[in-house]
């Protein structure tokens, strides 16, 4: 089936037609580029000044010893190889790789399969699905503090709502066992909103006549999914993949906010050790040294996907 | 189509010109031409940098204080900038590393240690021992003491707090005053689910802040005096960390870490600070409880927290300098510090304030600041607190393991990092 080409630019008249050009018309194409490099020259210039400077700034900082104050002092490699073999100075390294890693493995099948299986329900025109729709984005535009506190409530070892339920009185959050797999779980909840919206909006664009086909075919419920609305869902995967992965493995402020990395260090994420290193510690050049460090690791992980992920439609 | 060019082209040139516009720097106000004439020397301006206070109200409190230095003074006036909480550290930090810090700002006590040895601070020893120096005994000595390193005096305390023991009085009608005591009421109160003896606090930074108030009580200290070594393996740590395990015993766990554990009854100690005096008056008012000393197995002790005020090496007029740090810290002032600042005077004799000996909780922190131990002032020690003695305080205190050679490794590892 032939499928509309969206991409394709709107026609216009060919300007290398037989006509006779207007004199100016030589300098109508340098013009025009012209003005559209003056368009993005503040985007770009805002680029170089505030960020790519910073980024390169701070490649130069994680060579040195730097606690922001006094000058910079250059020391080579040693934030590096410090960092991968001093376990006493930085005793939390590999464990805070392994935790970032183990949250990066737990919290993103959940925030991407979660969202779609919410989107799926509400993708049946089915009653009161503004409500539903609402109900779900609710906890995207709710305050933070107030999450907290919420869920604080639901996770108490006494009285909360969840061990009621399962009958239990863990402490969800004091115990090294369950502290990270519950931040996990309050990060996927999280996510169901913004997720929702962007499968919706992906399942919206599946053009309904694909199905009518496939259901000639034979292809309905399980196998409609499996073999239409999957294979042409896969840009929207690989994108919420990427995206979502990169965010991932720089987790940061659910720790910071529910446990401060605690019990035991089990939610010591990557991210909060950097921030420990620059807030508490004072060592912005190691701090810095981790920064890239999880740059690379970001940078592998995203050129994995982009190796093995399928990203087009199928 | 020529015309719609020239616009876009106007618009794209508009942009650009915000971008360089919003680039540029703001003319520096010219300073008011001097009035003084050669006979008449101008004042030295003393720029004094302050947490931004929480109300209006406390603002003003900061504003009269300067207000009233500067009426009284013709050769010094002060220059304060209140800064917001949340963006103080940046600041302070940018304006020292561009050589405009101000002359003197409030610092977080367990920075002193490392911003004096790094070269940040001004010595003010000379100043202090001077002639217009200050009496060291009018300070609280725990408070005082969190400004020395090696000998040298490198700021003023402005503001102090620390920690004291919370107990239900239903379940706890006369407090303990030493260990034994709290070990047997501790059991006698244990009552399976219901009812545990001792909230904690157990590990982590926040776990190795607390410690040494227990410590302290048994003449466990984190450094020796020199402070060039970390002690936390002594024979009275080893026993104190055995004595916390005995009290843990008498808890269960979810009890102890359910919400507001204290608050709700369910829970008979809890150590902590004087913020969570107001807390339990204004959300549980019926709790009856009440705070008294840490108790004690050979001396009273507890730990110290709060800011320091710190003069910065780059200020021209260190004698100036001086003489305003010694009137932010006099008994007047340290009383209206404290309120701003949310936490206790640091004057020996502002302590004797009817604020603080009129109140039943207030006293008994008040009581309790005398026996404050500051923490070791070793460059390294907030790494040493959060990542080596933070990172075992949980097990030894909860499961009971033999301390010594965790402690013996964890001391071993501390003088690693301290270059020993």
């Amino acid at each position: 089936m032939a499928q509309p080409n969206l991409s394709a630019p709107a026609e216009r008249p060919s300007p290398g037609a037989a006509q006779v050009r207007p004199p100016w018309y030589k300098n109508h194409l340098w013009w025009e580029s012209a003005t559209g490099y003056l368009f993005i020259t503040p985007a770009i210039v805002y680029f170089l000044v505030f960020q790519l400077t910073g980024v390169l700034w701070g490649f130069y900082l994680s060579f040195t010893k730097y606690n922001l104050r006094t000058p910079p002092v250059w020391v080579g490699l040693t934030n590096y190889i410090e960092l991968f073999t001093d376990q006493v100075k930085y005793p939390t390294f590999y464990h805070s790789l392994w935790i970032s890693l183990k949250w990066v493995l737990m919290e993103r099948p959940g925030a991407i399969f979660l969202p779609l299986f919410v989107a799926l329900l509400l993708n049946h025109e089915i009653k009161g699905e503004g409500l539903f729709k609402t109900l779900f984005f609710i906890p995207v535009i709710t305050p933070g503090i107030a999450m907290a506190a919420a869920w604080k409530a639901i996770l108490d070892p006494e009285v909360g709502l969840l061990n009621m339920i399962l009958g239990t009185s863990i402490s969800w959050l004091k115990d090294a066992t369950y502290a990270l797999p519950t931040l996990v779980g309050m990060e996927v909840w999280g996510a169901i909103g913004g997720g929702m919206w962007i499968w919706l909006s992906a399942l919206k664009a599946i053009p309904g006549e694909v199905y009518e086909a496939g259901a000639i075919d034979g292809a309905t419920g399980w196998r409609s999914f499996w073999h239409i609305t999957l294979p042409l869902l896969r840009p929207t995967l690989f994108y919420m993949s990427v995206t979502g992965a990169i965010g991932s493995f720089q987790v940061f402020m659910p720790m910071y906010l529910m446990t401060g990395g605690e019990p035991k260090n089990s939610t010591l994420t990557f991210g909060l050790l950097l921030y420990n290193h620059v807030k508490r510690y004072d060592a912005m050049g190691a701090a810095l040294a981790m920064a890239f460090i999880l740059l690379v690791i970001v940078l592998v992980a995203t050129l994995l996907q982009f190796k093995f992920f399928p990203q087009k439609a199928d | 189509m020529k015309r719609s060019r020239t616009l876009t082209l106007a618009i794209a040139l508009t942009l650009i010109m915000s971008l360089v516009a919003g680039c540029t720097g703001t003319k520096k106000e010219e300073a008011p031409a001097s009035a003084g004439t050669a006979e008449k020397k101008d004042p030295v301006s003393v720029e004094f940098w302050a947490y931004q206070p929480d109300n209006p109200e406390n603002q003003k409190l900061l504003e009269s204080i300067v207000d009233e230095f500067n009426k009284s003074r013709t050769d010094i006036q002060i220059k304060l900038a209140a800064i917001p909480r949340d963006s103080w550290d940046e600041k302070l930090n940018a304006a020292i590393a561009g050589s405009v810090a101000p002359d003197i700002s409030y610092l977080d006590q367990p920075k002193v240690a490392q911003w004096a040895q790094e070269g940040t601070l001004l010595d003010i020893t000379p100043y202090a021992d001077g002639k217009d120096g200050i009496n060291r005994a009018e300070y609280i000595e725990g408070a005082l003491m969190t400004n020395e390193l090696g000998g040298k005096l490198y700021g003023l305390p402005l503001n102090m707090t620390t920690v004291a023991l919370f107990y239900n009085k239903d379940l706890v009608p006369n407090p303990p005053k030493t260990w034994d005591e709290w070990l047997e009421i501790s059991k006698a109160v244990y009552k399976k689910d219901q009812v545990s003896a001792f909230e904690g606090p157990w590990g982590g930074g926040w776990g190795a802040w607390l410690f040494p108030a227990f410590g302290g009580t048994n003449e466990c200290y984190m450094a020796n005096e020199a402070n060039t070594e970390v002690t936390f393996n002594s024979p009275q740590c080893v026993e104190t960390f055995q004595f916390l395990h005995q009290i843990f015993q008498n808890n269960d766990w979810d009890v102890i870490t359910s919400n507001e554990a204290f608050g709700n009854g369910k829970v008979a100690f809890k150590v902590s600070g004087a913020w969570d005096v107001v807390h339990y008056q204004n959300n549980f008012p019926n709790l009856k409880f009440g705070v008294t000393l840490i108790p004690k197995n050979k001396r009273y002790a507890s730990n110290i927290g709060g800011e320091n005020l710190v003069a910065y090496k780059t200020t021209k007029n260190p004698e100036a300098v001086f003489q305003v740090m010694k009137y932010l810290t006099n008994d007047e002032n340290s009383l209206k510090f404290a309120t701003i600042t949310g936490n206790f005077p640091i004057r020996v004799k502002s302590a004797q304030d009817p604020k603080y000996t009129n109140d039943p909780y207030l006293s008994v922190f008040m009581e309790q600041m005398k026996y404050a131990l500051p923490r070791p002032r070793i460059t390294e020690w907030i790494k040493i607190n959060d990542e080596i003695l933070g990172a075992v305080l949980d097990d030894l205190q909860q499961k009971g393991l033999d301390p010594k050679p965790i402690l013996d490794e964890q001391v071993k590892k501390a003088h690693q990092l301290m270059g020993k």
